[in-house]
């Protein structure tokens, strides 16, 4: 009997350590940008969009910033809306 | 932690006089042990923390002691002519990444892929491959080459890996299967069937994914530091013989290793620009992403780290202020740092895309040599290829040896 307490004291306390562990080296996993597929030709409002292969429809500013001579804009990148255009100045 | 010990012990030593007044002779066995693999277990897991803390460099940047720029921060420089014939011309530059020490890949804008190998000799294009059809790409957001398989894999915007021989042949595509992330910017190949991405810096930046092809499962890691998405960064994922490196396309101050079998990131470098750091109350009164990266990158004092480049040996870190760039090289093995002002009177430092020990590697047109090139760091055989070069030829690699 008494074997079989210290046994179970064992356990618990591995799973207890193990929990505490887990907790401090705890790495999140959330991350959900909740966008909605497009396919190359997109609808609005009855209207059909071609998206753009490089830029044009469907591509928007992103956040890449590129310098062209004195002048420095954001790089345009591919996104799900068709009704974002951009084009890249350089 | 160290609380979390200490709290620990006085609970063991309160229950434990209560146990032993209480006269409970084998329940106060159990309870020791039980404190006793508590305590081991926590103890094992201060000691990692310690070791990782031990690694992380913290590099010292201060800009106001930044020096003019001049040829004595490069020991030599060498350019190579990007070979050029009706295949292998390309439009203006999209990207451009050095892989394994192999070969220059370059995107133009129109997203057709030019392979040069290390000598800068045409290798193939992907011209052919361009399209709507099953065997074919149309909007790719990275490519490289994947040296396990020996292939060329391009990313999809459609999260699709699409995989070609050297002469972009069709072999494969893979479909990348996940609900949380939905488009990827840059990825790198670990094995033959896994791969590490980088989401879009249209949803959440502050994670990267690890990839199984073949069980089609994928891993998300969070990590932290990201102030803003403004970014210069190209090649956020790259490899040197230190291991798999990590630095966000975001404003962060740190530069990460990747543990590709813990799945981990460890902080490697942090870069300390004291009181230049951006204060995160005034960011905080930006509303959106667009606003706070507008304020960085065109009306801010501080100093921000855009680009940073990791070899075994050298560390560089391209920085903007007030509009200007400044770039700072750090030595590993003796722990010195320069810093300079990217452009002075006579030439510009053009911006880096690849580091090999102490080597930076640039792309530069023809028409850029006078702005970029200081003559008096060319050896003849580069002064050879200079005088042959012309506008009408492909841009021009050039090495820049460091000190």
């Amino acid at each position: 009997m008494k074997k079989k307490i210290f046994g179970a004291v064992i356990i618990i306390a591995i799973v207890v350590g193990a929990m505490i562990n887990v907790n401090l080296n705890k790495v999140s996993n959330k991350g959900d940008l909740g966008l909605a597929n497009v396919e190359a030709l997109a609808q609005s409002e009855g209207v059909t969009i071609t998206c753009g292969a490089t830029t044009g429809a469907c591509w928007t500013q992103s956040y890449f910033l590129k310098f062209c001579g004195p002048r420095s804009y954001y790089q345009c990148v591919r996104s799900d809306s068709p009704s974002n255009s951009c084009t890249n100045p350089c | 932690m160290g609380l979390c010990c200490n709290s620990l012990t006085i609970l063991y030593y309160v229950q434990y006089n209560i146990i032993k007044q209480l006269k409970m002779g084998t329940i106060l066995k159990l309870f020791r042990v039980f404190y006793l693999i508590i305590l081991i277990t926590i103890i094992n897991s201060c000691t990692e923390k310690k070791t990782n803390s031990i690694n992380t460099v913290r590099i010292n940047i201060d800009i106001s002691k930044a020096s003019s720029l001049s040829g004595s921060l490069f020991n030599k420089i060498e350019i190579t002519q990007l070979e050029t014939n009706d295949s292998s011309i390309f439009g203006k530059l999209n990207y451009v990444k050095y892989v394994d020490d192999k070969y220059f890949i370059i995107v133009d804008n129109k997203l057709v892929v030019y392979i040069f190998d290390k000598f800068g000799s045409f290798v193939s294009n992907s011209k052919k491959c361009f399209g709507n059809g099953p065997k074919e790409y149309l909007t790719i957001t990275d490519a490289t080459y994947n040296k396990y398989t020996d292939q060329f894999d391009l990313l999809d915007y459609d999260k699709k890996i699409v995989s070609y021989d050297k002469k972009f042949n069709y072999i494969g595509k893979t479909k990348i299967k996940s609900d949380k992330v939905n488009r990827f910017t840059s990825f790198l190949p670990i094995n033959k069937s896994d791969y590490i991405l980088t989401p879009s810096c249209l949803g959440e930046t502050n994670m990267i994914c690890f990839y199984d092809t073949k069980n089609e499962k994928m891993n998300i890691l969070n990590f932290e530091g990201n102030i803003s998405k403004l970014t210069m960064t190209e090649s956020p994922l790259t490899t040197n013989k230190s291991g798999f490196i990590f630095s966000p396309s975001a404003i962060n101050y740190s530069i990460f290793s990747i543990d590709i079998n813990k799945m981990s990131l460890k902080p490697t470098y942090v870069l300390d620009v004291m009181y230049d750091r951006i204060d995160e109350k005034v960011l905080s009164t930006y509303k959106s992403d667009r606003e706070n990266s507008d304020f960085l990158a065109f009306n801010s004092n501080y100093v921000i780290p855009v680009r940073n480049l990791v070899s075994e040996k050298n560390v560089m870190s391209m920085l903007l202020k007030n509009k200007e760039l400044y770039t700072n090289i750090y030595c590993i093995e003796t722990g010195k740092n320069e810093i300079v002002k990217n452009i002075n009177s006579d030439f510009t430092l053009p911006q880096f895309f690849a580091i090999q020990n102490n080597v930076l590697y640039a792309l530069v047109y023809p028409f850029e040599v006078e702005k970029y090139i200081n003559k008096n760091n060319l050896d003849s055989s580069s002064i050879k290829v200079l005088n042959n070069t012309n506008d009408e030829l492909n841009p021009l690699i050039v090495k820049y040896y460091l000190k």
